[in-house]
């Protein structure tokens, strides 16, 4: 959702420009106190509008910024299969010569190893990349 | 080639491009170009199954003289991204001495936690499994498992947000 974050500046900027900008028709001294008006009800409507859409807007940010800090997943989801394949070439050796009791024990870690990139990528990226 | 590759043959040329060169001495620039430029032709050789001129096109990007100006690392990945092509095309045509010779010859480049170093043992797993050394294929194959993983756990590392205060 980018038009959203497109539109924060444009709020912001609009925010504190009507925040630091003098009203028309008022003097210096008028403006260094400036006097208490009740809103009417069409400007509360529009700030309680504005209060959802900076809400959402935060909320749209916010996980931008973990998107931008988080893992590569296609590299980790690379990585995890080349494991899983490697573990999957010494057991099928393995499977070839049942006395070698050296390449099972590499099998079998190499598989707990695939396991583990499994879950580690799983959990980091999501169930999809799994 | 590989993304990775490119990308660092990109910061190659980038790095090494502007360096002084005396007007007789290899550019490292241009050594670094006919190495993209050999896998480039190879991509191209492989894609129609012509092992013989992915071979020649490897193989004299390999012979090539390496300048003084390029660094040790990344003279070894270079090497040894060629090295891994050279057996793989081997592999590909059926010779797996071969490919186990290219094999070797890249990692005597010399080794690092990297893709390069473990697409070299993948490479030298297939070849020794063709030629019938099983046990040994297993051990390179680990090797390699043991590099990918390292490299996954640097991914995740390198992903993490930075730690609060």
């Amino acid at each position: 959702m980018t038009r959203p974050i497109a539109l924060l500046p444009i709020l912001l900027a609009a925010g504190c420009g009507a925040a630091g900008a003098p009203a028309a028709g008022t003097t210096a001294s008028e403006q260094a106190v400036p006097a208490v008006v009740e809103p009417t009800a069409e400007e509360e409507q529009l700030v309680s509008g504005y209060e959802t859409d900076v809400e959402t807007l935060e909320a749209d940010l916010l996980s931008s910024f973990e998107l931008a800090e988080g893992p590569d997943c296609d590299q980790a989801g690379e990585l995890r299969d080349r494991i899983c394949d490697l573990s999957e070439r010494i057991c099928a050796i393995a499977d070839r010569h049942p006395g070698w009791s050296d390449v099972e024990g590499k099998c079998g870690d190499g598989r707990e190893r695939c396991e583990r990139a499994r879950d580690e990528v799983a959990e980091r990226c999501g169930e999809a990349d799994r | 080639m590989t993304k990775r590759l490119a990308s660092l043959l990109v910061a190659l040329v980038a790095a090494v491009g502007c360096a002084r060169q005396e007007p007789s001495a290899p550019s490292a620039a241009e050594w670094i170009g006919q190495a993209r430029e050999a896998h480039a032709a190879a991509d191209r050789a492989v894609a129609r199954e012509d092992w013989s001129a992915a071979r020649d096109a490897l193989r004299r990007a390999w012979q090539r003289e390496v300048p003084a100006a390029v660094g040790a690392d990344d003279r070894r990945v270079v090497r040894q991204d060629l090295a891994y092509r050279l057996a793989e095309v081997e592999l590909s045509a059926g010779a797996a001495e071969d490919a186990l010779r290219w094999a070797e010859d890249g990692l005597r480049e010399g080794r690092a936690e990297d893709v390069f170093t473990g697409n070299l043992l993948v490479a030298r797993g297939r070849a020794r499994e063709a030629l019938g050394d099983d046990r040994r294929a297993a051990q390179d194959y680990f090797e390699a498992l043991e590099i990918n993983e390292a490299l996954l756990r640097r991914t995740f590392d390198e992903g993490a947000p930075p730690e609060g205060p």
